[in-house]
């Protein structure tokens, strides 16, 4: 990822790309194995214990989740999770912690005088708000969001995505957002990466990936997409795989319509086929 | 009127006929605040519903979180009891039969709920819930005839291999087939109405066309009507021949999904349409959202529920004291304002709001000052707030402000559609309450 | 293990005594889930004034004293293995009752659950075949555990006297009450064995139920995710 640029993961069931958030914030569980590297600005994350990492969560990579109460403690006022933010990472006294705090809340559009509200007392649309306030109050430079509206309605949606389109130009953030809805990474990515089965399908610019898809898990997904538009209904044939055992070679040939017995045995290589974009299978250039 | 018919033949065309049905929920209160309050509080989860559903058609109830459409899909089940207002059912009136008379008409209309996941129960496999419900009316004679039904509408949604999936159990499959099979157990009792309450939104986007698809094979093959409920836009332009548009536990717009869609009247339908992320990085485009976020269905706003976030609002569309107060208090929590501009208003909890006035009692030696400041706030409001006051003043011990009394908001039939909205009501005159 | 003051032989009493516990124990617990079961999952499936009533007698019995009310119940009833295990129920009851309720409140507004009746299944239907399911998964557990209650309350009832009648054969707790006084002369065998029968009984049926919950919870906290 570039500083500044927003990166779209998108996937389905199986697809790897909670899993994948988790690794970088480093929150996996504990019998999971991790192999290959983790890069943040030359610090290499994987290798990092556990204080050095928790240094980093929180000050420099910050994390937005799908349900805004995995966040929030119900027992703390707001004002107290910010404090309690600023503190853990800065060496600043209270009073300022508070001010800063204020000045975030406001930022996005929540009145002063509930700062000493608790998480019950606000909407899911609010509680989503304070949870990138909170994540964005010390400015890190990577936002990591996973799913972050998925569970809020359309007009609440939009307006977020407003926010973390704003917030993006002020504070010159990289923003990682994990979603399934390929209509949100229209609207707000830069680069996107799709993920089937845990691996990557394809990467590319975005005009690229919804202009000229390679890959034919990415033609299936996008041609699933109902919009105002839709005239006929497309799916892609079969079920999400099994991860325990993964079909063999590229994991996708028991549901593509142009597999050949090349599909079955290998796994095909990540080609660049044009500059920047790169895809995961052996007849990609048929797509050009 | 499009929408409620009075004078058609109960049950020839219509298989369904809502009219005016409320479900209010009574707000649970400590007992304490019980004696003390005087008013009964309840959640207008739907307030004043109607319409009628013709045989074959797929009906779309489209809205947010919290507009009603849920509960009003299960009311019309049944499941709840309308706290007022008619349902009738194939020209029977069905709004307070007991469960037992309801029994057999369960044969008829029935329900696929929105989590594939939770729908189904994990102690029975498959086989045995998708005939569950043959056993229950006491359909089929052993349990020879009843695999052989199971199987065939097993067959029929898609659940293949037949033979197999029969023995397994809910956690074995995937969504997609869990919905099927949730399809399989309503339809084997051959219903005339399906109510399908966001039967796609939890299922991934590469398998939802699927099951889509089959619910349109399913309504060709069995001449099935629907009630398709979701927040989907997208979806319900596809599916659905006629659209509702629910705010707030109210229909605001009613009409052919083809004219929805092209020509939107009512503003909150025209604010849905507009945040549809479209899956084209090429049309990203600015929107116009509508302000802040849904009010509680306890406390309404007057006039018309959406006037506290439409982009075009009136003076005459139900301003009132409580919109009064979210003014100042927004006015009184910016950070751009100076101190001691707030100080002649006073803190917030110095306010009251009451109908369509709000006030406060003066303390101050210069109460004019009070009066003129609350002006000079309104100037900065919406224009259609603004015109909205009828008045500020000193009046005995406060300072009040009052607005006038809100046009009476009415159905009104606008080309295809019918419209709650005072945008396209002739007369702009107000209605004494 | 030697004979008491009368001369009988102190094996065969304990050996008797497993079976005139383990006769109390099943009648005791196995009614008192029979009573206990249904009423917890009628009284959560139902809810309203019968679940207030029923939750309040339960909670009432449930906080007496367990010894004590089996005792009370013990001196209305007379004595006998029947009779004991009768005054055994009536403490477990509550037990059952509450572990089958709370599982069927909470699942009580599942969506399958919503679904059965929107099929058109009848209450009856609803809890057995929908909710009950829930809570079976919960009661070998809960049965193992009361079960080794059951036995100290059966051992102390008969131990204060109120239990069988004296000609009973094999009696734990009436041959430690017996066996209390010749103590003090050295003779520890009589007290020693019937002492040691009940803790080992005891202890193997925690164990049995602490092993069924390992096994169960997580079928259970699967079955909910």
């Amino acid at each position: 990822m570039a500083p500044g640029e927003t990166l779209g993961v998108v996937g389905e069931t199986g697809s790897g790309k909670s899993t994948l958030a988790k690794a970088i914030l480093g929150v996996l569980p504990s019998n999971a194995t991790v192999k290959g590297e983790l890069v943040f600005r030359e610090t290499l994350l994987t290798q990092m214990n556990d204080e050095t990492l928790r240094k980093l969560r929180g000050k420099d990579i910050a994390l937005i989740f799908q349900d805004p109460m995995t966040r929030l403690n119900p027992l703390m006022t707001i004002e107290d999770h910010f404090v309690e933010e600023i503190q853990a990472h800065e060496s600043v006294s209270a009073e300022e912690a508070r001010s800063r705090a204020l000045e975030a809340l406001v930022s996005m559009g929540i009145h002063e005088s509930r700062i000493k509200n608790y998480p019950h007392e606000f909407s899911g649309g609010m509680r989503q708000r304070i949870m990138i306030a909170l994540a964005l109050v010390l400015n890190p430079s990577l936002l990591v969001a996973d799913e972050p509206t998925t569970s809020l309605d359309v007009i609440v949606e939009a307006q977020i995505l407003e926010i973390l389109q704003d917030l993006r130009r002020v504070y010159k953030m990289s923003l990682l957002l994990i979603t399934h809805n390929l209509g949100i990474v229209a609207e707000v990515c830069d680069r996107v990466v799709v993920l089937y089965a845990g691996k990557v399908a394809e990467l590319g610019p975005v005009r690229e990936i919804f202009h000229r898809p390679l890959h034919p898990y990415t033609q299936g997904l996008l041609a699933s997409i109902i919009h105002l538009e839709t005239k006929e209904l497309h799916s892609i044939d079969g079920s999400p795989p099994d991860m325990v055992t993964p079909p063999s070679g590229c994991r996708f040939h028991p549901r593509c319509p142009y597999m050949q017995s090349i599909c079955v045995k290998t796994v095909p290589p990540l080609v660049e086929f044009s500059p920047g974009h790169f895809a995961a299978c052996h007849f990609g250039e048929k797509f050009l | 009127m499009i929408g409620v018919s009075e004078e058609v033949t109960p049950g020839e065309v219509n298989l369904l006929r809502v009219q005016e049905v409320e479900v209010h929920f009574p707000v649970k209160m400590p007992l304490i605040q019980q004696l003390v309050s005087r008013e009964k509080q309840v959640v207008h989860a739907v307030d004043g519903v109607s319409f009628d559903l013709r045989r074959g058609e797929i009906l779309g109830l489209v809205g947010e979180s919290g507009c009603g459409k849920t509960t009003l899909g299960r009311t019309i089940l049944r499941l709840l009891e309308p706290t007022s207002g008619r349902i009738f059912f194939e020209g029977r009136d069905i709004s307070h039969l007991s469960q037992s008379k309801l029994r057999p008409l369960r044969r008829r209309m029935q329900i696929i709920f929105q989590d594939p996941h939770a729908s189904l129960n994990p102690a029975m496999t498959i086989g045995r819930a998708i005939g569950h419900p043959l056993q229950i009316h006491g359909i089929v004679r052993d349990a020879e005839e009843l695999r052989r039904a199971v199987l065939e509408i097993m067959g029929e949604v898609g659940l293949t291999p037949e033979d197999q999936l029969y023995d397994k159990y809910p956690g074995d499959l995937s969504g997609g087939q869990k919905q099927r099979a949730v399809i399989a157990r309503a339809m084997i009792l051959d219903p005339k109405l399906l109510v399908v309450d966001e039967g796609v939104a939890m299922l991934d986007m590469s398998v939802r066309a699927k099951v889509l698809e089959l619910m349109l094979s399913l309504k060709q093959r069995y001449g099935l009507t629907y009630i398709f409920i979701t927040h989907d836009l997208a979806t319900a332009k596809f599916l659905c021949d006629r659209i509702a548009i629910m705010y707030l536990g109210r229909i605001v717009e009613l009409g052919p999904a083809a004219s929805i869609y092209a020509e939107p009247k009512h503003p909150y339908t025209q604010a849905l349409l507009q945040v549809i992320p479209i899956p084209d990085p090429d049309k990203r485009r600015k929107k116009i959202l509508p302000r802040g976020e849904v009010p509680d269905a306890i406390h309404l706003p007057a006039g018309c529920r959406f006037h506290t976030r439409c982009q075009s609002v009136l003076p005459t569309c139900g301003w009132e004291g409580r919109d009064f107060i979210e003014l100042l208090d927004e006015y009184l929590s910016s950070i751009s304002v100076a101190a001691n501009e707030k100080e002649v208003l006073g803190s917030i909890e110095e306010w009251w709001a009451k109908g369509f006035g709000a006030g406060r009692k003066i303390d101050e030696k210069d109460p004019q000052k009070l009066v003129e400041k609350v002006k000079d706030i309104l100037t900065k409001a919406l224009p259609a707030m603004a015109r909205a006051v009828q008045s500020v003043e000193l009046k005995g011990d406060s300072v009040i402000v009052q607005f006038r009394t809100p046009d009476q908001l009415l159905r009104t039939s606008v080309a295809n559609d019918t419209v709650e909205c005072l945008l396209y009501q002739q007369s702009n005159s107000t209605v004494p309450h | 293990m030697g004979t008491d003051n009368v001369g009988r032989d102190v094996l065969s009493r304990v050996v008797w005594g497993a079976r005139t516990s383990l006769e109390i124990m099943a009648i005791g617990v196995l009614i008192a889930l029979a009573i206990g079961f249904p009423l917890g999952l009628l009284s959560g499936y139902v809810a309203g004034k019968l679940d207030r009533v029923l939750v309040l007698i339960m909670d009432s019995v449930y906080a007496f004293p367990g010894l004590l009310l089996a005792a009370l119940i013990a001196a209305v009833i007379g004595k006998g293995v029947f009779n004991i295990g009768i005054a055994i129920t009536v403490i477990y009851i509550p037990l059952y009752f509450r572990v089958t309720r709370n599982q069927t409140l909470s699942v009580r507004e599942e969506p399958y659950v919503e679904a059965a009746r929107a099929l058109g299944a009848r209450p009856l239907t609803v809890m057995f075949s929908y909710i009950a399911h829930s809570s079976i998964i919960a009661i070998p557990v809960i049965f193992s555990l009361s079960s080794a209650d059951a036995i100290l309350t059966a051992a102390g009832l008969s131990y204060l006297g109120l239990g069988l009648e004296v000609d009973t054969p094999g009696d734990w707790g009436r041959d430690l009450s017996d066996a209390q006084q010749f103590i003090g002369v050295g003779i520890w065998w009589t007290s020693l064995f019937p002492g040691l029968m009940i803790i080992l009984l005891t202890i193997g049926l925690s164990f049995l139920g602490e092993g069924l919950n390992d096994i169960i919870n997580p079928i259970l906290r699967k079955e909910r995710t």
